[in-house]
């Protein structure tokens, strides 16, 4: 990340932060398993975004950038897994193909760390030279289209439910956002791969593809802010909304 | 094994009606879609409204009479059957994602 991605990647990192620790604080009074898991989610995203802008922010101070960069992979890689089982508890906890894929990923992921330690690719930037590269590609993409598909399926069905006052808006356009933040996290992942390609090829990162790639973390952590921290003018815009479009129906 | 909620309401309307075992059963997974439920996450509280507001119409257009009145006695079953109070005790999709936005 040559141009101005590092940016957005470091306010990226700091939200998580902040949006962990409050999540965590809920498990904490609450006692409940998702509000633990998304907390820690967050909090290993955020750990991981600053381990890989470190070295770049801080390259007089940091010599180092490999041993940063390969703690920030294997946190970011545990934030996937922490994904996989929040969506297995949350969405499929009685059916064991969901626990499959949670396996599939984990394995997956666990792989590609290790075939690439093999190809000496410590901080996962070669996709070329690096068959694990795909492995860990494969076992990050699984979580992240799961919940953008279950978030999906999950909002449809609460739309329905909403219709007959048996469900809150507010929860229901949660669940859209839910499965927005999946695939802006899956459209990262993919720009990551380009850029990752790009840059094993010519030697420098793509601009275009580290703008693409800021934008889609901003509208990542937006996802988060009014999925979880939403505003008064949000919660008031989405009952508002539903008011509007359920009056005079049934 | 266990009875389901669904389960149970499906055999109560089975007995209440002419519909078959899979006719009862399948007029009530209709229902239930209609109003974007699963019949293995099913509650009391959602029954009542697809009772109420769904169940009714579905059954007179499979020519059931007084339907309005059976769904209102299905109700009534189930409402004093130890079913209900284990398909409540279950947490819901909707309710952690409530709790995880503050609500």
């Amino acid at each position: 990340m040559e141009d101005n991605a590092w940016i957005f990647q470091t306010v990226a990192g700091v939200f998580y932060v902040m949006a962990g620790i409050p999540l965590l604080r809920l498990a904490s009074r609450s006692g409940q398993a998702p509000e633990r898991i998304l907390g820690t989610t967050f909090l290993l995203m955020g750990i991981s975004y600053g381990f890989y802008q470190a070295p770049i922010i801080f390259a007089s101070l940091v010599p180092h950038e490999v041993p940063l960069t390969v703690v920030g992979r294997l946190a970011y890689d545990a934030s996937v897994v922490m994904i996989a089982f929040f969506t297995r508890g949350v969405f499929r906890n009685r059916e064991a193909w969901a626990t499959g894929l949670v396996c599939a990923s984990v394995v997956l992921l666990v792989a590609g760390l290790v075939v690439s330690v093999g190809y000496g690719d410590w901080n996962g930037y070669a996709p070329l030279a690096n068959p694990g590269y795909w492995l860990e590609f494969t076992g990050q993409v699984i979580p992240c289209t799961w919940i953008a598909i279950e978030g999906f399926l999950q909002h449809r069905k609460l739309q329905k439910r909403v219709h007959f006052g048996l469900s809150d808006p507010a929860v229901c356009n949660r669940l859209l956002l839910w499965s927005l933040f999946g695939a802006m996290q899956l459209a990262t992942i993919v720009v990551l791969v380009k850029m990752n390609l790009e840059y094993e090829a010519r030697g420098v990162f793509s601009v275009a593809m580290d703008a693409l790639e800021g934008l889609f973390e901003m509208l990542t952590i937006l996802m988060i802010w009014l999925a979880f921290f939403p505003p008064r003018f949000y919660r008031s815009w989405v009952s508002g909304r539903n008011r509007t479009q359920y009056a005079g129906t049934d | 094994m266990t009875t389901t909620l669904f389960d149970a309401v499906a055999e109560m309307l089975q007995a209440r009606t002419s519909l078959d075992r899979l006719q009862a059963r399948g007029t009530l997974r209709l229902a239930l879609k209609v109003a974007g439920l699963d019949p293995s996450d099913l509650s009391t509280e959602q029954l009542r409204v697809v009772l109420e507001k769904i169940l009714p119409r579905e059954l007179e257009t499979r020519g059931v009479e007084q339907a309005a009145a059976i769904c209102s006695a299905v109700m009534t079953d189930v409402a004093s059957s130890h079913v209900a109070e284990a398909a409540d005790s279950r947490a819901s999709v909707d309710e952690i994602f409530s709790r995880l936005g503050g609500d």
